[in-house]
């Protein structure tokens, strides 16, 4: 898929804070190294509206530990209450992608009823001047129904609307009847002798 | 606008394949099972009155009802009764009817014997049936329709009902509000009884008899039997005599020491004293009665130990209501089956053993017939067989048994008919219920590959003294192939080189022969040969189990031929080798991770487990966990689908009728993850990136059956899914829909998006290139199918140049169909005729509507039942991909999704070819020297 014009997405995220229905939701975004043990650490935190789907990032905090970047970094949700390790969602990404150099976008994924339930991350190179971290929000994809044909609609004549007429064949043949005629006549007359 | 009608029909053409009337039956084979048949549900009986043969019926322990041709073993028909909620499952018939009656849950059915056709179904609401029983003996008017079935219902209060045998309308009903457990129902010369069980204080059970008015249901008297010392629970009831003159009620004492019997009508309970020969305990005690009305009231007793096995024959004395013992049959090492068989009054007994059939009448213990038992056909690895059960008929000539036919079931599964010793044929019923299944190659010795390897490694010099050496002793086949050589021409010429069976398990030029690998779920491995018309090579018992557990292994190919059988729920691993079903050693580091095929790099794996997808990393001794799926709340995971590792794109693009190209998304680790939420009743389907656990696309339906099959399919860069949509759908359709959607780098032709022609891509590292890189660009379409599908895969080719075709199981038809990919192609124009760039890609304009051409059909005229998986596997040709479906019946077959044309047809008739060119070549040697002389005469001459 091509990437949304980046003003579009600026010009949104103004709406954004210009008015909306129903107040913004916050969402912290975790990402914790790919290890035997590791906590969760926040990410990003995120604040999102769930009805017009426009998301705004509140802050961004990479790990600042220096980490190997050929090592690997989950990113993903998590219930603070539970324990990590059952109540994680998340991708897997390198941690070279959080280097500044690179632009990030998070992909929020909502279910019908606007509440978050994954998170996708993609790192691409930055453009001078570019934001460093782009947040979108995707919403419930309806998937494609069949396309069905149009029912005939009949008048109250019970004929369809706007079918022209069909002709009779003598409407439609009369032309030929009349030079077939006309042959005749005028051919006919010199048969007797 | 005609004209391209006509074109996009022209287009058409190539998809509208069909499998040839003389491939039919060739190329494919098919297994068509029962299951195992049960020795309560199965006999030999006349398909209709006054019928010369018999046929044997038998409902099998997977609800499959079937008649079965004792001459050959053929299925004359089949009916699949299987029901949710069927526990126990009854098959009667009346003497001298031409139907049979089956019972299966809470349903009575009414079958017609000679072809299978349902006379007339009956349904309880009440509860499940307990017990069915034909009235045999009509009491008043002599009706000369078929005879009254006598049907037990389990509800709070059991019922016993009078159907009628002609239309299964209920005639009268005895409901019991007594509070006793419902046993049976017995239907005798002695009247109707209807037998339950009274729980005393103690805990011990009464058996009470009610006896009812055989016109009128009403109960005309009702006695006890003080059987509540000894009897405890409903297993150690063995037989209540149905049918049979005087019916029997048999039971075992807490200890199996003694059988108590008691004639139904009396009061009296004989005990019959069980001796143990062998000092060992007793396994099991089983009771053969006749079931004929007219027989003699005759019993046989048959008693199994751990070793050995004996049986008691008893008689009983109607008039005085006497049961004395008449004599005994010898104990046998082993087991043994024993069957009961009646001609006229007469009451014979067949006893099989592991090595001889032996039949003596119940009247005296001298034997009537005795035959030596030869092995059975098929080898099987595990313990040496011994029969189970069996059903018998006997022909009977001036008191010795002239011939003995009997149906046996094998402990290994085989259902054989033994006729006078010899087996006349034999149905794999193990193989009925097949949970897993996997290509494998054929073993191959030294291959040429493995010899060129070292021939190219090692030093010029060893090099070719290797190469010497391996052409010397290639010589070896020299003499026996120029002796095979006239006649593989002769073979070629008269065009029998196609149509010879292929049996052996050497190589053909084609790669059709190929081994299939199957798993059962009563823990049985079998291989079949899939080039040789689906022979089962070998099978054998590999996992030990339960009557109520269920084997579904993971089979994974190893190197070297090999099978590798993953069962996590056991935790065991076994290593077999596909030809002879030996059991290798497991080298546990090899079996450890999960491998790339081709290029042997250690990949994520990943697996579905307690309703989430989770992956772990690759290659690491304690794997860590990578991603975690989860999808949306409330939803639950139906299935994971991934792409074939091995699958092969021919072209990267597809080319557009204009001459540009639309680039596919060729993501080798797809995978399409389908869930559903149970109450508001939508699927969603997300397709993952394995490697980084990134969602690439999201679809949801609403409006979903989810209580109906969803079956999903991925392949190349497309995906496919089906489902039903329910009544509350706002759908102006309803009905089944199956969704294709195609993935592209780019919406626009000729342009590959950010990445362009990288060569590397990496699901982890940040890309070098700007834009959003991994998203698809998902193009997707919905038809509109006429028929559920409950299984889906796609064929595959070697090179994958030939186009696919999507292959879906039709349940309800029994039937597979292989749908063309462009007939489902999601870019067919919608609303509008395709224009003539489109028509020249071949598509046609969009109809809702997708109708399974019944050119599609790939098993044409056979019945598939209860398939739950298909595999595919390329052959050597490009053209062709072998198809394996399993489940209850095994069926494989072969499709070329765009013709046959890289092989000529049996129809090309070289010796025509042949004479051409020997009549040109004559034609030339005749003619050469007139054109010459011709020549050089209108060079000389002049006129």
């Amino acid at each position: 898929m091509r990437l949304p014009h980046p003003l579009l997405l600026l010009s949104t995220a103004l709406l954004t804070l210009a008015a909306s229905p129903v107040s913004n939701l916050d969402l912290i975004i975790y990402a914790w190294p790919v290890l035997p043990s590791s906590t969760p650490t926040p990410l990003a935190q995120i604040s999102y509206n769930p009805t017009t789907l426009n998301a705004t990032l509140e802050s961004w905090t990479p790990p600042t530990e220096p980490i190997d970047a050929t090592a690997l970094l989950r990113i993903g949700l998590h219930d603070p209450q539970a324990p990590a390790e059952a109540s994680w969602t998340g991708i897997a990404t390198s941690a070279s992608s959080l280097d500044p150099a690179y632009r990030k976008k998070l992909t929020l994924f909502t279910d019908g009823e606007g509440r978050v339930w994954r998170v996708g991350f993609s790192a691409f190179a930055r453009g001078s001047g570019e934001e460093e971290v782009l947040v979108e929000v995707q919403g419930r994809n309806e998937g494609p129904r069949p396309v069905l044909n149009r029912p005939v609609v009949l008048n109250k004549e019970g004929k369809v609307e706007g079918a022209k007429e069909e002709k009779t064949f003598l409407q439609k043949y009369w032309w030929a009847i009349g030079i077939f005629i006309l042959v005749q006549v005028v051919a006919g007359g010199g048969g007797k002798e | 606008m005609r004209l391209h009608a006509l074109l996009s029909l022209a287009s058409l053409l190539p998809s509208a394949l069909a499998v040839f009337a003389d491939d039919a039956y060739h190329v494919d084979y098919h297994h068509a099972l029962l299951g195992l048949p049960q020795q309560h549900t199965s006999f030999f009986q006349q398909p209709y009155a006054g019928s010369k043969a018999a046929l044997i019926y038998t409902l099998s322990d997977k609800l499959v009802l079937g008649a079965v041709n004792p001459k050959d073993g053929h299925i004359v028909w089949r009916q699949s009764l299987a029901s949710s909620d069927a526990i126990k499952s009854w098959l009667r018939a009346g003497q001298g009817q031409d139907t049979v009656v089956a019972a299966v849950g809470s349903h009575v059915t009414a079958w017609s014997a000679a072809d299978g056709r349902l006379v007339w179904s009956a349904e309880s609401l009440s509860g499940p049936v307990q017990d069915l029983e034909i009235i045999e003996i009509e009491d008043s008017e002599v009706s000369a329709g078929p005879k009254d079935v006598l049907v037990l219902f389990n509800a709070s209060t059991p019922v016993v009902s009078r159907l009628d045998g002609k239309t299964g309308q209920v005639k009268w009903s005895f409901e019991d509000e007594s509070g006793d457990a419902p046993l049976q129902v017995l239907a005798s010369g002695a009247g109707i009884h209807y037998v339950s069980l009274h729980t005393t204080l103690l805990g011990g059970l009464k058996i009470k008899v009610v006896s009812l008015d055989q016109s009128t249901g009403h109960k005309t008297d009702q006695y006890s039997l003080s059987s509540e010392s000894d009897l405890s629970s409903v297993d150690s009831i063995l037989f209540v005599g149905a049918n049979s003159a005087s019916p029997i009620l048999a039971w075992t004492d807490k200890f199996s020491r003694a059988l108590k019997v008691n004639i139904v009508g009396t009061k009296s309970v004989a005990s019959l004293d069980i001796e143990g020969k062998d000092g060992v305990g007793i396994d099991t005690i089983s009771l053969h009665a006749p079931l004929a009305t007219n027989s003699m009231p005759h019993f046989l007793v048959q008693i199994q130990t751990a070793q050995s096995h004996w049986a008691d024959v008893y008689h009983i004395d109607l008039k005085r209501s006497l049961i004395s013992k008449a004599y005994s049959l010898p104990r046998v090492a082993g087991k043994g089956a024993f069957a009961t068989s009646t001609v006229d009054a007469n009451v014979y007994f067949t006893r099989i053993t592991a090595d001889e059939v032996t039949v003596v009448s119940s009247v005296s213990h001298g034997i009537l017939g005795r035959w030596p038992l030869k092995a059975t056909a098929v080898p099987d690895l595990s313990d040496q067989p011994y029969p189970v059960s069996a059903v018998s008929e006997v022909v009977s000539r001036s008191g010795s048994a002239q011939a003995v036919r009997s149906a046996v079931l094998f402990s290994n599964g085989e259902w054989a008919l033994i006729r006078n010793g010899e087996v006349t044929w034999s149905r794999p019923e193990a193989l009925a219920g097949v949970t897993a299944a996997i290509w494998a190659e054929l073993p191959e010795t030294e291959s040429l590959a493995d010899q060129l390897e070292i021939e190219s490694h090692g030093n010029i010099l060893a090099a070719y003294i290797h190469r010497v050496k391996r052409h010397a002793g290639d010589l070896q086949y020299l003499p026996g192939w120029l002796q095979k050589l006239p006649s593989r021409i002769l073979a070629n010429f008269s065009g029998g080189s196609t149509r010879r069976p292929l049996d052996g398990l050497q190589k053909d030029s084609f790669g059709f022969r190929k081994l299939i690998v199957v798993a059962t779920e009563k823990g049985r491995m079998a291989a079949l040969n899939a080039g040789g018309s689906g022979k089962i090579l070998w099978s054998m018992d590999t996992v030990p189990l339960t009557a109520e557990e269920k084997w579904t292994p993971q089979l994974r190919t190893s190197s070297g031929g090999a099978i590798a059988v993953h069962d996590q729920a056991r935790g065991l691993s076994l290593l077999i080798d596909a030809a002879t079903g030996k059991l290798l050693p497991v080298d546990p580091h090899v079996n450890s991770a999960f491998r790339h095929p081709s290029t042997g790099a250690a990949v994520v794996s990943y697996s579905l487990a307690e309703g989430e997808v989770r992956a772990h990393t690759p290659g690491q001794e304690n794997p860590i966990p990578l991603w975690r799926f989860l999808p949306a709340t409330d939803e639950s995971i139906l299935d994971i689908t991934p792409r074939p590792a091995d699958d092969p794109v021919a072209s990267i693009g597809k080319v557009l009728g204009d001459r540009r190209v639309l680039y596919k998304y060729l993501n080798p680790n797809l995978v399409l993850v389908t869930a559903v939420h149970r109450t508001a009743s939508t699927l969603s389907v997300y397709l993952l990136d394995s490697t980084s656990g990134d969602v690439l696309y999201t679809a949801s339906h609403s409006g979903v059956d989810v209580t109906r099959k969803i079956t999903s399919a991925i392949s190349e860069n497309w995906f496919t899914y089906s489902y039903t949509l329910d009544v509350s759908s706002s759908s102006l359709s309803r009905g089944h829909q199956l969704v294709v959607a195609e993935l592209y780098e780019s919406a626009i032709p000729d342009d590959r998006g950010p990445l362009d022609t990288a060569a590397n891509y990496s699901s982890f590292q940040p890309a070098a290139a700007p834009g959003d890189v991994a998203k698809p660009h998902v193009v997707s379409q919905t038809f509109q199918i006429s028929e559920e599908i409950s299984k889906m895969s796609v064929t595959q080719t070697r090179q994958g140049i030939t186009s696919r075709q999507l292959l879906a199981v039709l349940p309800e038809s029994n039937s597979i169909v292989g749908i063309p990919r462009n007939v489902i192609d999601p870019r067919r124009p919608v609303g509008r005729d395709p224009t003539p760039a489109e028509v020249t890609e071949g598509l046609v304009r969009y109809s809702p509507v997708v109708d399974f051409d019944p050119k599609w059909y790939l098993n044409h005229k056979r019945e598939v039942f209860g398939i739950v998986g298909l595999i595919t596997s390329p052959s050597l040709l490009e053209s062709t991909s072998l198809i394996f479906a399993y489940g209850l019946d095994l069926f494989g077959t072969r499709v070329t999704p765009s013709f046959s044309f890289d092989v000529l047809g049996k129809d090309f008739n070289k010796l025509q070819m042949l004479a051409t060119v020997v009549a040109l070549f004559v034609g030339v040697m005749f003619v050469a020297p007139l054109v010459r002389r011709k020549q050089i005469n209108s060079r000389w001459q002049i006129t």
